[in-house]
C-alpha cells in the first residue's frame, strides 16, 4: 500500500489529504493530513468519500466524436485533436477572435492548466474572450 | 483561516459556511469557543443560525440597504474610527452624505429586518475589536452584488476594521480552484496576476513571453451565450465547467448550445453540457494528475498524481499542450512546473513561488520572489491603492420582484453532501444517499395555504420555465421565499432562473428569481 499526499479537490478550503491505494492501484480510501495548516485532521463528508467517482464505470475513457446521425462514436485521440484544431481554426478570421470564439476554464483545473488556457485564448486563438464560472 | 478562530465577532452574510466550507466552519466554532459572538443575515434559518447570538432574516436581494443603514447607524451614533478613517481613506464626507436618508426604519420597510436588529448587528460590529466579515454567493448573485461588497467594505473601513489579523471582509471562495483561476486570468478582463491588459506594462511583458496576442476586454460567460444565440460567436472549448446546470435560464443556455457551430467540451463524464459538443475530450480527474490549486486563503498547494489517468483519458494540461501546438503555437513544457517556471516570470504575485518551495504547507501570494515567505494577510497599513476608497452605493430595484403572477422569491444554493452540479458527488453512493433528489424548501403557512404536503410533488415556475420537486415544508425559510439547491439535474433550479445581472460585473442574480409554486 502507499499513501500520497495531495489536496482535496472540492471546495476552496484547500484541506490536506492522504490517498491510500493498494498495490494494484485500488484506492482504499482517504485520511486526513494531521499537521496540514488548514484541515488541520479533520475533513469533511466530501473530503472522506468523494473519491469513489474516480473509477465509476461512466467515466469517459476515449475522445468522442459526433456523427451524422447526431449519436457520437470513439475516437483516437489524434482524430480527435485534428478535428479540434480545425474547429478552433476555422472560426478564426482576421486579427482577433473575441467575438468569434469562446474559451471557457474552470475551477476545477490547476493553476498551470487555468494559464495555459489564457495564453491558448489569446496568443493562439486571438481572441480575450475567456471566462470561469466564478460568477456562478 | 486561522484569523477565524482569533475574531471576537464573526458576521455572515450570505454564506452557508456549514454545508459549504465545512472546514472554514470548524474554525467559527473555535472562535465561538473561545468566547466569540456570532451574527448572521441570510434569507434561511441556515444550521449557523443555532449558534447564532443575533440572526437578521432578510429578504433574498437586500443586503444593500441593511449594509447602508448599518453605516448610517454607525456614523449617526459616532462610532466610527476617526483615526483610520483620516490616515487610510479618501471620499468619506460622500460616502457619508450618501447613507443620510439610509435609516433602519427605511432599511426595514426594503429588508424585512426589524430597524431594533440593524442597530444591534451596527453597534455590536462598531464596538468591537477583532470584528471580521464571512461571505459568499449570497451577497454576490444578486443584481446589487457589486454596490454590497463596496458597501461591506465601506462598514468594514468607517469601523478601522481593515488589514489586521481577524477583521476585513472576507469572501470565502467556492471550488477548490476558483481562486487560482482568476488569478491565472481565465478571465476577459486581466492577464495573468490581475495584470489589466490595456496598461502598456502589461503588454510588453506579454508580448515578449507570449508573443502577438489578443489585448481587448473580452466576452465574460454571460455575454458569450448571447453572442452564441446572435449566431455570431461560431466556436467555443468548454474545459470542466457545466453550464447547463450552473448557468441562469437553462433553457436560453441549451438554444445556444444548440446552436453554435462548432462546440468541444473537455470532462472527465458525459456532463449535460457535452451531450451538446462535437468533440469530447476525456480528462483526468484531481487524483491523476500534478499541479497546483489556490485555497481561498490564497495559498497555493500541490496536487499529486496518486493513480494512472483512467482508460485512455489525459490530464487537462497535456490535452490543452496538444491544442495548443496543432494551433500552431510553440509549446515546450515537459511538465506542469515548467509552465509554473512561465507563470513566476508572467506575474509578480506568484513570481517566487515554485513547485519545489510549496512542497510542505503551501505559500500564500503575493510572493515577489523565491525569497518572499507569502503574504498572510493583505492591505497591511496600506491598501493596494494607496488610501481605502469610500464609495457611494445607492440601492435600487433591478431585477425579478414578487407579482401577483410570481408571488414567491426563489433563492438557489448548494448542501453539504452535493458539489456544484453533482457530476462527481451524484457518483459516490455514500454521499448521494444523504440528498438522493432535489427538493424545494417552502414555510409551513404557505404549505398550508397552498394545500401541499411534505415530500408531495409540486410545480414550481418562473417566467423562464418550470420544474418539478418535492416540498420540504420547514420553518428554516422565510415566508413566501422558496429554496432550490442546484446540484440534481432532474429538477434543475437554474431553468428559473433569470439573466438578471449586477451592471458592473455581470454575475447573475442567482438568489432571487419571481416564481410560483402549485401542487402537480
Amino acid at each position: 500500500m502507499k499513501r500520497v499526499e495531495t489536496t482535496c479537490g472540492y471546495c476552496g478550503c484547500g484541506c490536506g489529504i492522504y490517498v491510500n491505494v493498494a498495490d494494484d492501484d485500488t484506492i482504499l480510501g482517504i485520511t486526513p493530513s494531521y499537521n496540514h495548516i488548514v484541515s488541520k485532521g479533520k475533513l469533511c463528508s466530501k473530503g472522506w468519500h468523494g473519491y469513489a467517482f474516480v473509477r465509476d464505470s461512466r467515466r469517459l475513457t476515449s475522445p468522442l466524436i459526433r456523427q451524422e446521425d447526431g449519436t457520437f462514436r470513439k475516437a483516437s485521440w489524434d482524430e480527435a485533436l485534428e478535428r479540434v484544431a480545425e474547429g478552433l481554426r476555422g472560426a478564426m478570421m482576421g486579427e482577433d477572435n473575441t467575438d468569434r470564439i469562446g474559451v471557457i476554464s474552470s475551477a476545477r483545473c490547476t493553476n498551470e492548466e487555468n494559464y495555459l488556457m489564457a495564453k491558448l485564448a489569446r496568443a493562439g486563438l486571438k481572441t480575450s474572450s475567456v471566462d470561469h464560472c466564478a460568477r456562478l | 483561516m486561522d484569523d477565524i478562530s482569533g475574531a471576537e465577532l464573526i458576521l455572515v452574510i450570505g454564506s452557508n459556511t456549514t454545508e459549504q466550507h465545512p472546514l472554514a466552519s470548524t474554525r467559527i466554532f473555535e472562535a465561538l469557543e473561545k468566547g466569540a459572538e456570532l451574527y448572521v443575515v441570510d434569507p434561511r434559518r441556515i444550521r449557523l443560525t443555532d449558534f447564532a447570538h443575533a440572526y437578521a432574516a432578510i429578504e433574498p436581494g437586500t443586503n444593500l440597504p441593511m449594509i447602508n443603514a448599518m453605516i448610517h447607524v454607525i456614523i449617526k451614533d459616532n462610532l466610527v474610527d476617526r483615526d483610520f478613517i483620516k490616515k487610510r481613506t479618501e471620499n468619506y464626507e460622500e460616502m457619508k452624505k450618501s447613507v443620510e436618508n439610509c435609516t433602519p426604519e427605511w432599511a426595514e420597510s426594503i429588508s424585512k429586518v426589524p430597524a431594533d436588529t440593524i442597530r444591534q448587528f451596527a453597534h455590536k460590529y462598531a464596538t468591537t475589536d477583532k470584528a471580521m466579515i464571512l461571505f459568499t454567493m449570497g451577497v454576490t448573485q444578486q443584481t446589487t452584488g457589486v454596490k454590497s461588497i463596496r458597501a461591506l467594505a465601506n462598514l468594514a473601513m468607517i469601523t478601522g476594521h481593515v488589514g489586521r489579523p481577524s477583521t476585513g471582509i472576507n469572501p470565502l471562495r467556492g471550488q477548490n480552484n476558483v481562486q487560482g483561476a482568476g488569478d491565472m486570468a481565465a478571465l476577459p478582463d486581466f492577464l495573468p496576476g490581475y495584470q489589466r491588459p490595456e496598461w502598456q506594462q502589461t503588454k510588453d511583458r506579454f508580448t515578449k513571453i507570449w508573443g502577438d496576442f489578443s489585448c481587448l476586454r473580452g466576452r465574460n460567460i454571460i455575454e458569450m451565450f448571447n453572442l452564441m444565440d446572435e449566431g455570431i460567436m461560431k466556436a467555443a472549448y468548454i474545459v470542466g465547467e457545466n453550464p447547463i446546470l450552473s448557468d441562469p435560464d437553462q433553457n436560453h443556455t441549451i438554444h445556444c448550445l444548440e446552436k453554435i457551430p462548432f462546440l468541444v467540451v473537455q470532462d472527465i463524464f458525459l456532463t449535460e453540457t457535452a451531450e451538446y459538443a462535437d468533440v469530447v475530450l476525456p480528462a483526468a480527474s484531481f487524483l491523476e494528475r500534478e499541479g497546483t490549486y489556490t485555497n481561498t486563503d490564497r495559498r497555493v498547494q500541490m496536487i499529486h498524481k496518486v493513480i494512472e489517468p483512467v482508460g485512455d483519458s489525459k490530464p487537462d494540461w497535456e490535452i490543452m499542450i496538444e491544442i495548443m501546438k496543432r494551433v500552431g503555437m510553440d509549446v515546450k513544457y515537459q511538465c506542469p512546473s515548467d509552465i509554473m517556471d512561465e507563470i513566476n516570470e508572467a506575474t509578480e504575485i506568484y513570481g517566487g513561488i515554485t513547485h519545489e518551495r510549496i512542497h510542505d504547507v503551501g505559500i500564500q501570494w503575493p510572493c515577489p520572489d523565491k525569497e518572499h515567505p507569502g503574504t498572510p494577510i493583505l492591505h497591511v497599513g496600506e491598501f493596494k491603492r494607496g488610501k481605502g476608497l469610500f464609495t457611494v452605493n445607492d440601492f435600487e430595484f433591478i431585477g425579478d420582484q414578487r407579482t401577483d403572477e410570481y408571488p414567491y422569491l426563489l433563492t438557489t444554493g448548494r448542501v453539504t453532501h452535493q458539489y456544484h452540479t453533482g457530476t462527481m458527488t451524484r457518483k459516490v453512493w455514500t454521499l448521494a444517499r444523504e440528498y438522493p433528489h432535489g427538493f424545494v424548501e417552502i414555510h409551513p403557512k404557505d404549505a398550508e395555504n397552498l394545500g401541499i404536503k411534505n415530500h408531495q410533488p409540486v410545480k414550481i415556475t418562473s417566467a423562464r420555465g418550470s420544474i418539478v420537486a418535492p416540498a420540504l415544508i420547514t420553518d428554516r425559510i422565510n415566508e413566501k421565499t422558496l429554496f432550490v439547491p442546484f446540484h440534481f439535474s432532474e429538477s434543475p433550479a437554474n431553468r428559473l432562473t433569470g439573466q438578471n445581472l449586477d451592471p458592473i460585473i455581470n454575475i447573475p442574480a442567482l438568489k432571487v428569481s419571481a416564481v410560483r409554486i402549485e401542487v402537480e
